[in-house]
């Protein structure tokens, strides 16, 4: 998988160079990757960003509560934005513009959020704000749903998690996880599937990552019980010996082993620096945690080196930076058992490292520098 | 690809229709509970006066929103908090009573929606978060003005005497119909 299309043309050029790809094949290709790119465009995206700009100029002008105008003329306002977005999309959709469409929509669902702020705002409604976020929520999802438009799915979705944040720590903590967000994951999830939108699926796993790890810090405890991050880290590690255990059934049924992998392993990571960092204050189990977490790591890179999963090398080398730096912080004891430890695992990791030179030596270098 | 079930135009116009629709159902259900709510005034204090001017609406706090402590049995107390856990929000119910010189004191509190209450007394539905079970809030503690407009009140709250007309809801549900200062209406609000 290519990300970057430039180093694609690059590739090509130096197969050609090399003759194993022929001219004529290569403008082929060519002209395919150019044919890509105009797929969603600079257009789109900019017209992405200006929905997101007019949605805040009207919800900017509801917070400026002009009192010049009546309110019956402020609804109105809020009414003819709100159908002039949804006239321009359906009008953009017909001329044969449907990332122009998508953005139209965006504005449309803003345009509502605006005019329920307004309304609170008009009445001096203070009841319970999140309940305000969640049906500007419903609304956007529904939109989604009936629209398929991939973009108002993840504005649902960055609604819902909004919501979530606003009802588990805004406004009272809750003694318990805030299960009604699943549910709102899942509509937006049932939406994802429909369109098949490959970026939305990271976007619903990042959300639901966000609010596994939140389970630690849910309740009055704060993160402070150490149950809550070895939840945590236990679903991460199942996730993570799914995709190991079970990888091809997994990607016969869709291609989600790698990512699956790599969530997991954010997670359960995640979880073990709750594990070491909050919950363990007296530092008694430092030592003992931190050289499994370095050995989980540690066998995390060696399996998505060999598997070739890419987000999983560069988490692996993010967590153990992570990992080294907090114990360092933490120290395991006094600061000469630190440096002890960290000597000891040094040692142990260059003869891990010489073990695995000699059985691929060749193979090393790649993961001595991932691109 | 699956087979669509709506044309775009279709989709399109029926979340409109949806959205128009909520956001209608929200302007009237205020109008419904403006217009026949019970109309009740409430005595303001000042919450903090270097406090009350937040953004571009002055925080109100009423005589009613501090709740007897009395009023709060152990017994439920202790039961409420197995329930809710400490730092949760608490839905409950506050009965007011009318005095003799026409202001209004809470006379009970309870979990449920209290009924059969005599002509001077009526029923507020509120929460309070458990570390301030004292203090109970209405959902009308916000009063909105144009930006740069909240100092003129803030200083109008200082010097006099500040209440605000308050529709209540057979449900105990509160809105804010306007103010009153030294006992003369000001920022009557209208419907639409």
């Amino acid at each position: 998988m290519y990300r970057s299309q430039n180093r694609l043309l690059d590739d090509v050029a130096r197969w050609q160079a090399s003759g194993w790809v022929t001219p004529e094949g290569a403008s082929a290709i060519r002209n395919e990757i150019a044919a890509r790119r105009s797929g969603i465009g600079l257009a789109g995206v900019l017209a992405t960003l200006a929905a997101v700009l007019l949605s805040f100029g009207v919800m900017s002008f509801v917070a400026a509560n002009w009192q010049v105008m009546p309110k019956l003329w402020r609804l109105a306002v809020i009414a003819l934005g709100l159908w002039t977005a949804l006239g321009g999309a359906i009008w953009l959709d017909r001329r044969g513009h449907p990332y122009f469409s998508n953005s139209a929509l965006l504005a449309g669902s803003g345009i509502f959020g605006a005019g329920i702020m307004l309304i609170a705002q008009m009445y001096h409604m203070d009841g319970h704000p999140p309940d305000a976020v969640l049906l500007w929520a419903s609304g956007t999802v529904l939109m989604g749903l009936l629209t398929r438009s991939n973009a108002v799915l993840a504005a649902a979705l960055a609604l819902f998690t909004l919501w979530s944040q606003m009802e588990s720590f805004g406004y009272g903590l809750r003694q318990g996880p805030h299960w009604a967000f699943l549910l709102a994951w899942t509509t937006v999830a049932a939406g994802v599937a429909i369109t098949r939108w490959r970026p939305g699926m990271h976007l619903l796993a990042i959300t639901l990552s966000l609010w596994i790890i939140q389970l630690a810090y849910t309740g009055h405890l704060h993160g402070r019980a150490a149950s809550g991050h070895l939840l945590v880290t236990l679903i991460g590690l199942t996730l993570v010996g799914a995709s190991v255990g079970f990888g091809p059934v997994i990607d016969r049924w869709r291609q989600i082993s790698g990512p699956l992998f790599a969530y997991g392993f954010f997670i359960a990571f995640v979880g073990s620096l709750g594990l070491q960092f909050v919950a363990d204050h007296r530092g008694t189990l430092t030592l003992p945690l931190g050289a499994l977490t370095l050995l989980a790591i540690i066998g995390v890179l060696v399996w998505a080196w060999r598997s070739d999963n890419r987000a999983g090398i560069w988490l692996a080398y993010a967590a153990f930076s992570i990992e080294i730096f907090s114990l360092y912080v933490k120290k395991i004891g006094t600061m000469l058992g630190t440096s002890a430890f960290f000597l000891v695992t040094g040692l142990l990791l260059a003869g891990l490292a010489w073990a695995a030179f000699r059985l691929h030596g060749k193979t090393l270098q790649i993961v001595e520098e991932p691109r | 690809m699956m087979r669509r079930f709506l044309t775009p135009t279709v989709a399109i116009l029926l979340s409109g229709l949806v959205m128009t629709g909520a956001l209608a159902w929200l302007v009237i259900d205020r109008i419904a509970l403006l217009s026949s709510g019970r109309e009740i005034v409430l005595a303001i204090r000042p919450v903090d006066p270097r406090d009350l001017f937040k953004g571009d609406y002055v925080r109100l706090a009423f005589d009613v929103s501090e709740i007897d402590k009395a009023l709060l049995p152990d017994d439920e107390t202790r039961r409420g908090e197995r329930r809710f856990g400490p730092g949760a929000t608490i839905p409950l119910y506050v009965v007011i009573e009318r005095q003799p010189d026409e202001s209004w004191k809470p006379v009970a509190v309870s979990e449920t929606q209290p009924s059969g209450l005599s002509a001077n007394r009526v029923f507020l539905k509120g929460k309070t978060q458990w570390h301030s079970r004292r203090r109970v809030l209405y959902g009308i503690e916000r009063y909105y003005v144009q930006e740069g407009t909240g100092l003129a009140l803030e200083n109008l709250a200082r010097t006099s005497k500040l209440a605000a007309i308050v529709a209540v809801g057979r449900d105990g549900s509160t809105a804010i119909k306007g103010l009153v200062v030294d006992g003369r209406r000001v920022y009557d609000e209208p419907l639409l």
